[in-house]
């Protein structure tokens, strides 16, 4: 089953069409997958929100589903560690927007956002599942980067969001 | 507790039947003071009520339990014992570890109950709480 990126799992939400393929994986015995740092930004994103009520119930439900193990959650391993370390030291610096819309979040947090990215990448290529994602530039990159450090092994399958 | 812990007196009189080594380093901890009763006294101290037993001890075991016994110039039953304290005391530990563990896990997926009919924040507006970082 595929590794859903936070651009992709960030769309979970009751009733969802997400959560239904997420259903639907998980009763097959192959829940969809997310690595660690997505269940960090996503707990981030709404705990960072909390003043207001709707997203205090939006992050018990998050955690409700990943109680239930509706998805399952892929660790940081001692590898993976390794690869988001030496991906970082190959590609420091996130691509640039290159004329899109700039991210709303300071300099130092878009650079949290990239490691973030970096140790998706990481767990998913280890795990050898494609990653989904709605940000096929940065991943593209770090794809790339693996497939430098890792020639033999090849790159980071790269896949669009479902649907 | 270290099994280089002393094994306290019950009293004067009874320190008769032990090593001499036994009762310098009881004495230079300041736990040869130590009484029957005392409620600091170590899980080794061992008392007339207590439960008497005979076991086989392993060979393995067997084989530190001689080293310890040599190394502190304590008896062999004194050694057993100190080594079945360390690790009773490491077994209480790891309980103790596993609790707190167990909580704390509980604790951090611990969520209010989800009532579908409350307001939810749109899909738009989670994803933008979310991905405010990215570029």
């Amino acid at each position: 089953m595929p590794v859903w990126d936070t651009s992709v799992a960030s769309g979970l939400r009751p009733e969802g069409k997400l959560l239904e393929l997420a259903a639907v994986a998980a009763l097959a015995g192959e829940p969809i997958r997310l690595a660690a740092p997505t269940v960090a930004e996503i707990s981030y994103g709404l705990q960072r929100r909390s003043e207001d009520e709707r997203f205090v119930r939006a992050l018990d439900w998050f955690t409700e589903i990943l109680g239930a193990g509706l998805l399952e959650v892929l660790p940081v391993s001692r590898e993976a560690a390794l690869v988001a370390g030496r991906l970082r030291a190959l590609h420091p610096m996130p691509p640039s927007a290159g004329g899109r819309r700039a991210a709303t979040g300071s300099k130092p947090e878009r650079r949290v956002a990239w490691v973030a990215d970096i140790q998706i990448a990481a767990c998913a290529w280890l795990q050898g599942e494609t990653l989904c994602t709605a940000d096929e530039r940065h991943f593209g990159l770090l794809s790339q980067g693996i497939g430098e450090l890792f020639p033999q092994e090849g790159g980071l399958e790269v896949l669009p969001p479902p649907g | 507790m270290r099994y280089s812990d002393p094994m306290p007196t019950k009293n004067a009189k009874a320190s008769t039947g032990r090593s001499k080594a036994v009762s310098r380093a009881a004495k230079q901890s300041g736990r040869g003071a130590l009484r029957k009763g005392s409620r600091d006294s170590p899980a080794s101290t061992a008392r007339s009520s207590d439960r008497r037993t005979t076991l086989r001890v392993p060979r393995a075991l067997d084989t530190e339990v001689s080293r310890v016994s040599r190394e502190l110039g304590i008896s062999g039953n004194e050694a057993l014992v100190r080594l079945a304290a360390r690790g009773a005391e490491s077994a209480r530990r790891e309980r103790e570890v596993r609790r707190v563990i167990e909580r704390r896990h509980a604790a951090v997926m611990e969520s209010g109950s989800f009532d579908a009919s409350a307001a939810f924040p749109s899909e738009r507006e989670i994803r933008e709480a979310i991905l405010a970082d990215r570029d």
